[in-house]
């Protein structure tokens, strides 16, 4: 009989438990980063009484479906604090000119059994700095994985910067019949010792992800360090006070302390003093 | 002669509270517990308790220790400026000025530590202290102006506690505190070099100590505080309010403890000329602080006076402008505005526009930013005190009150020996007889 209520309490509270698990709403983008890596990136969140909040620390496995909906496991990953994961793949994986990707979620305490599948086809991105007359600009080529040109693709010049790169030129640049695009680079723009880096992107599109090509170029201002680490000033640490102000306030201290010392010195002269009347 | 002597020491010696008295303390300590119950709050709580948020981030405790700075400026004009010009006729009033100013420079301190939200961490301010900062600056300044206060404050009294030594026998404090003074001609070279010292070294520290206090606020870079006009504007303000106060307590003492031979008419007719040309003076500061950013109306500037001229702040400004400075200086202008009882209706109205205009100095401006306040709950765009801070305010008030009464129970309000000078009752002979 103790053992039956056990088992009756468990059954109840493994009950409660599948019922109490949250939908997590996953969002895939795979991302080919030309001659350098390509990775998935993963973006997980559930709806709560607050609104969409992050999946944190759960565990999404990654497969690769092949000819007949036969699935391989390529690996897991795991998402952070802001919900996301990055799933880089090998060589051989990013291969293939079609390929789809299957992201499970699986056998979670916290959330239900889910998956999102995600098709990619193989795109190939150029980009060069090129001078003509004086002039930099940018050239880009965008190419499926035979070599075919890709016209009428939206792609984005942009130079990468430390919180968000700055856009170049117009918002975006249509492919032409070639498949390339040319972008002049009027402005001078600072960068550590003149070396900038522009990207050419293709964002989010649903046939090949996100692809982008990377072009170093020594044609910035070469930035100077303008830096007052070491320098006395004015929001510098006590140590690094300017020398001025170490200087005066402390004469004018002083010189305010030097008397009050004296006037103090005098109460006991005073105090002292022979009690010889006028 | 000896009875004139007598009178006098009899007249100007310390008194025991009447039921008056004693039911003033006890109000005062009322209040002040009242307010120890809200800082017990505020020390659990922190300074949630309090109104202040993100751009409000000062409030009447701030605005409350710019009054007692100001208040504190006081016993400098009256004692040191006025003993270096050789004005006697001030004589019975600066022992009331340097009680004033050393209230108010005690309570000034404390007024800014309740402003800390972690008192405990003070030490910090001065183990990590930055020179570079107006706020260290302002720290030397006050502790400085504190010390020096209390010695002027002291050594005036060493001749008076001498003769109450001997008036009142069995306190030995008097005995103690008055540093064996006999009245010998080393002693009396000695006290005149410091007074001297005192009164030179005084006025320098005090003009420091309210420039500083506007610098606080004139290096931030805001509405109303960009200026380079604020260390003689705060100043100015300060000889108006603390005056104001002198007045007030003067009268209050006179009446209080019938001194009417002692601190007459004609010292409050002197004491409201001197209040009109403060209050011009004043005058003339608030009209170069406000007519040219009102000429030039950069956005962020014109709607900040605006909130002053027009806005929620308007009945404030006018009556702190107009009830604490034009119309006191149109009733002083008359020799019947400057009778006892209208200077003293002045005097309050001057001390209480005095500590509103320091409101209107701190909490509009802190309102009006130069970036549009935003991502904030509507409550904390506009500041309203709560009534915990409205009771610690009040408590520092009191405190400073009540520094103000344990200090003319125990110590003379007019200085005996000076004023005995001053009339011829300083014969040796008298002396001794009267004691």
């Amino acid at each position: 009989m103790k053992y039956f209520i056990i088992l009756t309490l468990l059954f109840i509270a493994t009950g409660a438990n599948s019922q109490d698990k949250k939908k997590a709403r996953l969002s895939v983008q795979y991302v080919n980063v030309m001659n350098t890596e390509a990775y998935l990136s993963l973006s997980a969140k559930y709806k709560s009484g607050n609104g969409f909040e992050p999946v944190t620390d759960v565990e999404f496995h990654v497969y690769q479906k092949f000819a007949e909906d036969s699935l391989v496991q390529l690996g897991s990953t795991t998402t952070n604090e802001t919900g996301r994961a990055k799933f880089v793949l090998s060589k051989e994986q990013d291969s293939p000119d079609l390929k789809t990707f299957v992201i499970k979620l699986e056998n979670d305490l916290k959330f239900s059994d889910s998956e999102s599948e995600l098709t990619i086809r193989k795109a190939i991105l150029t980009a060069t700095l090129e001078t003509v007359d004086s002039l930099n600009q940018i050239s880009a080529t965008l190419a499926d994985g035979a070599g075919q040109a890709l016209p009428g693709q939206s792609l984005r010049v942009q130079l990468q910067r430390m919180y968000a790169p700055l856009i170049i030129g117009e918002e975006s640049y249509e492919t032409g019949d070639d498949g390339s695009i040319i972008v002049p680079i009027e402005e001078t723009m600072p960068g550590i010792d003149g070396n900038l880096t522009f990207e050419v992107v293709l964002n989010e599109s649903d046939d090949y992800g996100t692809i982008k090509a990377l072009v170093n170029a020594p044609i910035g201002t070469p930035v100077v360090d303008q830096s007052t680490f070491d320098k006395r000033t004015m929001w510098s640490p006590p140590s690094k006070t300017p020398y001025y102000l170490l200087i005066f306030p402390n004469l004018i201290i002083l010189g305010v302390w030097i008397p009050i010392l004296f006037l103090i010195i005098n109460l006991f002269r005073i105090l002292n003093a022979k009690p010889n009347k006028l | 002669m000896n009875a004139a002597y007598n009178q006098l020491v009899k007249d100007l010696a310390p008194k025991k509270f009447s039921w008056r008295g004693n039911a003033w303390v006890a109000f005062l300590v009322l209040i002040i517990l009242i307010g120890l119950y809200s800082y017990v709050q505020q020390l659990r709580q922190g300074l949630v308790i309090t109104d202040m948020r993100d751009y409000a981030l000062w409030g009447i405790y701030i605005s409350n220790f710019v009054f007692f700075i100001a208040v504190s400026l006081v016993g400098s004009l009256i004692t040191a400026i006025l003993r270096l010009s050789g004005v006697h006729w001030s004589t019975p009033l600066t022992r009331i000025a340097e009680i004033i100013a050393v209230a108010a420079i005690i309570m000034a301190g404390i007024a800014i530590i309740i402003d800390m939200g972690r008192p405990d961490r003070m030490m910090f301010l001065f183990v990590h202290g930055r020179l570079q900062s107006p706020i260290v600056w302002d720290v030397v300044v006050i502790s400085t102006y504190l010390l020096i206060s209390l010695l002027f404050l002291y050594y005036p009294l060493l001749p008076d506690l001498s003769i109450l030594k001997k008036y009142v026998p069995t306190s030995k404090w008097y005995s103690k505190l008055s540093l064996n003074w006999t009245g010998s001609e080393k002693q009396i070279k000695i006290y005149s070099k410091s007074i001297t010292v005192l009164s030179v070294l005084i006025i320098p520290v005090a003009f420091a100590i309210h420039t500083v206090t506007a610098w606080l606020f004139e290096t931030t870079y805001r509405p109303g505080w960009d200026s380079t006009n604020f260390g003689p504007y705060f100043v100015a303000g300060a000889f108006v309010a603390g005056t104001g106060a002198v007045v007030v307590v003067m009268y209050v003492l006179r009446k209080a403890y019938a001194l009417e031979n002692y601190i007459t008419d004609s010292h409050f007719d002197k004491m409201g000329k001197i209040l009109v040309m403060l209050c011009l003076v004043y005058l003339y500061f608030n009209i170069n602080e406000y007519l040219m950013p009102t000429y030039k109306s950069t956005e962020e500037e014109a709607e900040h006076l605006r909130s002053l001229f027009l806005g929620e702040y308007a009945w404030l400004f006018w009556a702190a402008i107009v009830g604490g400075l034009v119309l006191p200086v149109i009733v002083l202008l008359f020799p019947k505005g400057r009778k006892p009882l209208p200077m003293l209706i002045i005097s309050f109205a001057i001390v209480l526009g005095a500590w509103w205009k320091r409101y209107l100095i701190v909490i509009p401006t802190l309102s009006h930013p130069f970036l549009p306040i935003e991502g904030v709950p509507e409550s904390w765009r506009h500041y309203s005190p709560t009534w915990m801070e409205w009771s610690i305010t009040a408590a520092t008030l009191a405190g400073a009150l009540l520094i103000v009464t344990l200090l003319v129970r125990f110590f003379p309000i007019v200085p005996i020996q000076e004023t005995a000078e001053e009339r011829g009752l300083t014969d040796e002979h008298t002396l001794n007889n009267a004691l």
